[in-house]
């Protein structure tokens, strides 16, 4: 720890810290612009110029003392550069001289000489660090008459998002780092030199990444805005209100910019623990649904087949009435409930209770047009990743076993953070799935199994942690209680053989296995595509439970599995019970309810559907009496005889509980839409009519009654929720956590709070004891007609309700396309656009083909999003033909 | 198109040094005398072999001077207006060379035959004003009547 004196005040720092950090542990502010916390320090714009010296050492080699005792400081004869000087021991730092003054002057004449006077129209205004610092160091007036000044392009349309002005880009090269260091999207790039070097991107479609919006948050100049935000709005007439993003299952906290009662921007907020400063381009731009015309905002009840506007008490006591009505002639299992997983935890809780409690009927689900076969909420209630666990900061000491995901296009501000853990603190990824997936690049093994293997593939690791005693004996001894049992009933599958079933080499199967085994700590992450592969979604839980039990890693930080479930709030919905066989807390029910294939497909007589949209997937039955609670008439509203207008996010508060079980709080920020209402209000006041005598004002009320009667969530109210949590913050490749804020645009520090997260039974029962079991791996092949196996992955952008509402993003979701390998291609005689026919059983779908190398032969890849390819099951077999 | 021949070439310059990085500036030339150019495609085809970003490969194309990221006429003149040129006349004689081929320096005729650039010292101080024909050929204490008879040369070759 060198001690460093910094502008007379001495502050002891970790090795390796630079100047610039050093500096704001004393309380110094040094001014910068190249230089970001997130970022390599790269010395470009000289605006953190300081006077650095280091004691004097006599011919004898000592430090030379003066007449008081204090060591001499040689002084460097010129300023340097504080983001890229290290501190040394006794070093001293000066900040406060002429020389520092004058440098700094001099940075900021020199840099407006070529930067326009634009501040009046600029997004940046306001919130601007080069204002900022020209108010702050520059000179009053300029040396340069204003006709001498340089001009450039001010409208580049860089991407279809981002609009570049460069008049007023000062080379700092922020976003050209950010987009290689960070978001492993290398597309933006220096062009030409001196005066003429400017921002170019050479990809297709331009600026083509999944994090583009964040370079306007780190630009420290005006010079890159957002094209939906742009000149809508001055920031300092934006009000900021704490949100959690709507869209995926990360939980990305971000700030809702509220002007005139709409939304104007959405920018990050900071959470060291969940997605620290960044926010992926569809939680930033795709919010436009929430303030769309086409939203519902009045009560509808179907009249002589029509669907009319009516009151809230006439909807409501209809609801309440036909429930009434069809319990007391069928009882109480002829009701059934679909409780989306985008709702929020309190109304997926009373959803649940007046399903269980006040209707008595056991039918709910909450997974729509997803597996309802998977055993996901058992196996992260169990072993789910230790409190504290931050995927973000992951050393080499943490292995990641990664399968069946892509969280590229599912959970982008998840896929950035283990890509950051394996580039700059060393965690070890293994990487297994049936294609090529973004996160790989940065894999230390990279597997890729025949589709259908994945089982096998884990058994198969299994096998050979047990043949080379990697177990942790300690822990089977203590907590399992069958291994060597278990171990016996392995007998049949060798690693050879799961080898063959897998198609992954035997060696690849070892490597993996010691690597996950002898790690201190390993994480298992799980993907939509090992969740919900054909018939072998059991094979693949129970071999997940295995692996984390045998090799010891459950119960503590960094070690568990996270399960990476589709929407917002899945987690949620899974720990409130929305499942036919759970009930509240995840607990597994004796009495099982109808399956969500048999509730879609009228088995129930009334059906109600909160939050989500059944009917979307095809082979839906409308029941006798259908209520539908939503922002839209989406297909299943359309065919209600109940419609009941429900409130977005952003309209109301709430909590969602992220897939890492993070329970996190977000605020109202808009005037709610109409004649709109809160699910959980709406639920309430048909269960009031129902008799429950219940009485709730307010979601927080609701909240504190979670935190009182489910133990996951105990004590977490909106007062825990809402606690301002600084965590540190560790810096990529100078070794030292910094505890100061990440230097954020915008947004109060108060508002920081990093949520709670429950602890798994691993965690916070340790007498439980755990028992080994395995499912029989199907490999592939049985049934198997067709010559292509068929991969249904998710993308980003799809054509879903949420999205399809901004019109600035519409560019960037694709048409359906069949993704096929380039050597099937050839012999196929496709080529890239060309149409193909994809058959399987009866059902035929045409679209253009992509052709690259990303599938592996004999495996294509149809988004499953896009609309068209939603019937087909991930993993079948099809027959694929050129039109 | 790079040519196999190139490929086989720019994976040689790589091994020789540590940073297979160290090998864009001499692949890129490589590539720009078969190619005659550095197209879109050849900077991506360079990109891959190395490794690195299409970006930042163009960022090194287009750094520097001498290599070309749009299509040169058939011949290039890159025409010296440092000091010593300029002290003999450099500019005026630029004018006339930009008069006679019709075309700015830092374009091509419009035959699409030659291209003129301006350029810094090219070593010639002693016989002032200078150019350089392709990269190989230097014409020296040029006058008008070298420069019509240059021009009609390279117009006919």
């Amino acid at each position: 720890m060198p001690n460093v004196i910094i502008d007379n005040k001495p502050v002891s720092v970790p090795n390796g810290t630079l100047v610039v950090e050093a500096a704001k542990q004393a309380g110094v502010d040094i001014p910068v612009f190249c230089y970001h916390p997130k970022l390599q320090p790269v010395g470009m714009c000289r605006m953190c110029l300081v006077e650095v010296g280091t004691p004097k050492r006599g011919k004898d080699g000592q430090i030379e003392t003066d007449a008081n005792g204090k060591p001499v400081i040689a002084w460097m004869p010129k300023p340097q550069a504080a983001c890229t000087t290290v501190v040394s021991e006794g070093m001293a730092v000066r900040t406060d001289t002429a020389q520092v003054a004058d440098a700094r002057r001099a940075i900021v004449e020199f840099l407006l000489t070529s930067h326009p006077l634009d501040c009046p129209i600029c997004d940046k205004g306001g919130e601007c660090p080069l204002q900022n610092l020209t108010m702050a160091y520059g000179p009053g007036t300029s040396r340069f008459p204003v006709e001498s000044k340089f001009h450039n392009e001010k409208r580049v349309p860089l991407g279809d998002l981002i609009m570049l002005d460069r008049e007023r880009c000062i080379q700092c090269s922020r976003c050209v780092r950010f987009q290689s260091e960070i978001a492993d999207d290398p597309v933006l790039g220096f062009q030409a030199r001196g005066r003429g070097l400017e921002i170019t991107t050479l990809s297709d479609p331009p600026f083509d990444s999944k994090f583009s919006g964040n370079t306007i948050d780190i630009c420290p100049v005006g010079a890159l805005t957002s094209r939906d935000f742009r000149l809508s709005a001055r920031t300092w007439e934006l009000r900021d209100y704490p949100s959690v993003c709507a869209h995926c299952s990360v939980g990305c906290n971000l700030l809702i910019g509220e002007r005139d009662h709409a939304i104007k921007r959405i920018v990050p907020r900071e959470n060291e623990a969940v997605n620290e400063i960044w926010l992926c381009d569809k939680g930033r731009f795709a919010h436009h649904f929430a303030t769309a015309p086409g939203r519902l905002t009045q009560p509808l009840i179907r009249r002589n087949g029509k669907l009319e506007t009516a009151s809230w008490n006439e909807a409501l006591d209809l609801v309440a009435s036909k429930f009434a009505e069809i319990k007391k002639q069928n009882g109480a299992h002829a009701l059934g409930g679909f409780g989306g997983d985008r709702a929020a935890n309190e109304d997926l809780y009373l959803f649940q209770k007046l399903f269980r409690h006040v209707i008595e009927s056991p039918n709910l689900e909450h997974r729509v047009g997803w597996s309802a076969t998977n055993v996901g909420a058992d196996l992260v209630r169990l072993y789910g990743a230790g409190v504290g666990t931050n995927l973000g900061s992951l050393d080499k000491n943490v292995t990641v076993l990664v399968i069946g995901a892509d969280p590229e296009e599912e959970q982008p501000v998840l896929r950035l953070r283990l890509t950051r853990s394996a580039k700059n603190f060393g965690a070890q990824l293994i990487v297994a799935n049936g294609r090529v997936t973004k996160l790989a690049k940065h894999a230390k093994q990279a597997v890729i199994y025949r589709h259908g293997g994945e089982a096998a593939f884990l058994l198969g690791m299994t096998r050979a942690i047990l043949d080379e005693h990697l177990e942790n004996q300690e822990f089977a001894a203590t907590r399992i209680t069958n291994l060597s049992a278990f171990a016996k009933s392995l007998e049949a599958y060798s690693v050879e053989k799961c080898a063959e079933l897998s198609g992954v080499s035997v060696e690849a199967i070892r490597g993996a296995a010691r690597a996950f085994a002898q790690a201190p700590n390993g994480l298992i992450v799980y993907g939509r595509e090992a969740m919900f592969a054909q018939q072998s979604d059991l094979a693949v839980a129970s071999g997940i439970a295995t692996l984390l039990l045998i090799t010891g890693h459950v119960g503590r930080a960094n070690n568990g599995l996270v399960a990476l479930y589709p929407h917002n709030n899945s987690t949620g919905a899974l720990d409130f019970g929305l499942m036919p066989d759970h009930g509240l807390g995840r607990a597994q029910l004796g009495v099982k309810g109808l399956a969500a294939r048999e509730l879609a497909t009228g088995k129930v007589r009334a059906l109600y559907v909160m939050a989500c949209d059944p009917a979307a997937d095809g082979a839906f039955v409308k029941p006798e009496f259908l209520v539908a609670q939503d922002l839209f008439l989406t297909d299943t509203a359309q065919l209600a005889d109940v419609v009941l207008p429900a409130q977005a996010f952003a309209e109301r508060e709430g909590t969602f509980t992220n897939t890492e079980r993070r329970v996190q709080l977000f605020r109202a920020a808009l005037k709610p839409m109409g004649e709109t209402k809160p699910d959980w209000w709406i639920i309430a006041e048909i269960s009031k009519r129902l008799g429950s005598g219940w009485n709730y004002g307010s979601a927080r009320e609701i909240m504190d009654e979670i935190a009182a009667k489910v133990p996951l969530y105990a004590g977490m109210n909106y007062a825990t929720l809402a606690e301002n949590v600084q965590l540190p913050r560790p810096r990529a490749g100078q070794g030292n956590a910094s505890h100061a804020p990440t230097e954020i645009a915008m947004g109060d520090l108060e508002n920081i709070s990093s949520g709670k997260t429950w602890a798994s039974v691993a965690e916070s029962d340790a007498s439980v004891k755990f028992e080994l079991m395995w499912n029989e791996p199907k490999g592939q092949g049985a049934g198997a007609r067709g010559q292509y196996t068929l991969a249904v992955a998710r993308v980003i952008y799809d054509r879903g309700t949420l999205v399809s509402q901004t019109p600035i993003v519409q560019p960037r979701v694709p048409a359906l396309y069949l993704e096929i390998n380039s050597q099937d291609a050839q012999a196929l005689g496709i080529v890239r656009g060309a149409r193909v026919r994809v058959t399987f059983e009866a059902r035929v779908i045409e679209a253009p083909a992509n052709v690259d190398g990303r599938v592996p032969p004999g495996v294509v890849l149809m988004p499953q999003n896009l609309g068209g390819a939603l019937a087909l099951p991930l993993g079948a077999r099809v027959e694929i033909e050129k039109v | 198109m790079l040519s196999e021949n190139a490929k086989t070439q720019i994976a040689k310059l790589m091994a020789q040094y540590p940073d297979p990085r160290s090998a864009v500036m001499p692949a890129l030339h490589l590539a720009q005398r078969e190619v005659g150019w550095l197209p879109d495609d050849v900077i991506q085809e360079i990109a891959d072999l190395v490794g690195l970003a299409k970006t930042e490969i163009n960022g090194v194309a287009t750094f520097y001077a001498m290599y070309a990221r749009e299509q040169p006429g058939t011949h290039t003149i890159l025409f010296c207006t440092d000091l010593p040129c300029a002290l003999r006349g450099a500019d005026k004689l630029l004018e006339q060379l930009e008069h006679r081929l019709g075309c700015q320096a830092g374009h091509t005729t419009a035959d699409g035959k030659i291209t003129l650039k301006e350029a810094e010292c090219l070593g010639g101080c002693d016989h002032a004003p200078v150019l350089l024909i392709d990269g190989n050929e230097h014409q020296q204490d040029m006058t008008l009547e070298k420069l019509d008879e240059m021009i009609e040369r390279l117009k006919n070759a």
